[in-house]
């Protein structure tokens, strides 16, 4: 089973290496939000911890559905998705591999945009790397694994890009808090390394539920919608 | 089902009459005086709000594993509820914080978590009326996330200040406080499973509609 | 490990920082009537959406029941 999830991550992997398409995209939707909001939020000298903090995993959160979006679009093109179920494939397979695949697009977002934050804000992100990417890990993986979920079962829906947004923000309101509130605390003058650290914690529980969750309604979902 | 709807609005209607005149003889409470009269109806709502949430989510994971058409009915007929006790839980909060805080919204624990549990059910509502051909399912997944959600978004919203009364309250009410609140309780309980068996009802008779058009079709009726 | 990071404080706390008294102060009784007349609102207006698309149901089964008695009835 694990060999299928290498499988189906792998060719998404392929698939985006050559046409580059999720990732450039997100990454520069992610750039432009954080633009927006640094022209409407900061004025003259030096952003707040609490400010780049939040800009962050404001941008996370939009560029990460535009690239589910996307994710999802691949699959229903040539009907791709349902080759795949027709496969005798465990379910839990596919939707592991699709999962991971926007993890590792999202990461590399993120990663590109920490390191803008640090040269735009003069943020001092590079000062708990470990801490910040325990954050943004687990923080990635809560949001794809219900995002993932939810972006493939909206399928043919005319208004789905709206609809995603709609359902998905409200869930993943804890990963956005403990986010933003963990980077924040990394960013203070005096960095409040329990803090962050809880926030991890919070997210490692926050992963355990949801990925469970969708894994066990993957199954009937994706039958039902078929 | 049609006996039960009439008990639970009869008893409804008489809770909706009895309850104001109990609510108008209790004794103010002495910090917030007269505006503290909402909490007869504002926790009430509040517990059958929190009551419609999980029962959805119940009927949403039965729906999953048994694709029955009556836990369909019942997830989406609680959804719908949700969303108006959500409502009237929010407003009837608003207008006791204006009194009491002197603000219309603050970002505590208690009203961020049901603001949002009122989102995610309004999306549950979207889902299913634009989500296109699977949207039953993804709103029943999208209910059950909701539910498991609730601890994790209280717990993460807790961490600012909380300024909401602690639960502490209810069970220590004074007996002329305890009566019509629990009265009211009853009431609001009543009206909801009158609510949701008018709307049970109307699902009942939407499944007989889809059975005539299939017998139509087999008939050779054009549409 | 605690659950709740700082412990959550206990009693009745007054929000920090909001106006004292607000200068238009809105009357109790106000906000009373406008918490009780909206639930009032909403629950008629919600038995109202129920009520008239039954009635549109039930139009429609009566319509499609009529047209399978003629269908049926013709065919015998």
């Amino acid at each position: 089973m694990l060999r299928l999830v290498g499988l189906v991550l792998w060719k998404d992997l392929v698939v985006e290496w050559r046409t580059r398409e999720i990732v450039s995209t997100m990454l520069f939707f992610a750039v432009i939000v954080m633009l927006i909001f640094s022209f409407a939020f900061l004025s003259e000298g030096r952003a707040s911890g609490d400010a780049v903090a939040g800009i962050l995993w404001t941008a996370i959160a939009f560029s990460g559905t535009l690239g589910l979006s996307r994710a999802a679009d691949r699959e229903r093109d040539g009907d791709a998705l349902r080759a795949l179920l027709l496969s005798p494939a465990p379910r839990a397979a596919l939707y592991l591999g699709k999962t991971a695949g926007i993890v590792i697009f999202m990461l590399a977002t993120e990663l590109v945009v920490a390191a803008l934050s640090t040269i735009l804000f003069g943020a001092a992100l590079s000062a708990h790397a470990a801490e910040l990417s325990g954050l943004l890990l687990l923080g990635t993986i809560g949001y794809a694994a219900i995002g993932g979920l939810f972006s493939l079962m909206l399928g043919r829906a005319r208004s789905r890009d709206v609809l995603l947004a709609v359902v998905l923000y409200p869930i993943i309101v804890p990963v956005i808090i403990a986010g933003s509130k963990g980077t924040s605390s990394l960013l203070e003058s005096i960095p409040d390394l329990a803090a962050a650290r809880y926030w991890i914690k919070f997210l490692a529980v926050f992963d355990i539920v949801f990925v469970t969750l969708a894994l066990w309604a993957f199954e009937p979902l994706i039958v039902e919608r078929g | 089902m049609k006996k039960m709807f009439v008990l639970t609005l009869s008893l409804a209607a008489l809770g909706l009459l009895v309850s104001p005149w109990l609510i108008l003889r209790a004794p103010q409470e002495s910090t917030m005086g007269l505006v503290q009269k909402i909490f007869y109806y504002h926790v009430p709502t509040a517990m059958v709000d929190f009551l419609t949430i999980y029962l959805c989510g119940i009927a949403s994971v039965a729906f999953l594993v048994k694709r029955s058409p009556r836990a369909d009915a019942l997830a989406v007929a609680s959804a719908e509820l949700a969303v108006v006790f959500g409502a009237c839980t929010l407003w009837t909060g608003s207008m006791w914080a204006r009194k009491a805080w002197g603000v219309w919204w603050t970002w505590d624990v208690r009203l961020t978590t049901f603001a949002l549990c009122e989102m995610v059910f309004i999306g549950y509502l979207l889902v299913r009326s634009y989500g296109g051909p699977g949207s039953r399912g993804l709103a029943a997944a999208l209910a059950l996330f909701g539910c498991a959600d609730v601890p994790l978004i209280y717990v993460s919203v807790s961490i600012w200040r909380t300024m909401h009364p602690q639960t502490t309250v209810v069970p220590n009410l004074v007996k002329p406080m305890a009566v019509p609140f629990w009265v009211a309780v009853f009431t609001m309980l009543m009206l909801y499973l009158a609510l949701l068996l008018a709307r049970l009802l109307h699902e009942r008779n939407r499944t007989r509609v889809d059975e005539l058009y299939v017998a139509a079709a087999e008939a050779g009726l054009e549409e | 490990m605690s659950l709740l990071y700082p412990p959550p404080e206990q009693g009745f706390q007054a929000i920090q920082g909001a106006p004292a008294t607000t200068q238009e102060s809105i009357p109790a009784a106000t906000l009373i009537a406008s918490a009780y007349g909206f639930i009032w609102l909403v629950v008629l207006l919600y038995l109202l959406v129920i009520w008239r698309r039954g009635q549109s149901t039930e139009r429609e089964i009566d319509e499609l029941k009529r047209k399978l008695e003629a269908a049926r009835g013709g065919d015998r």
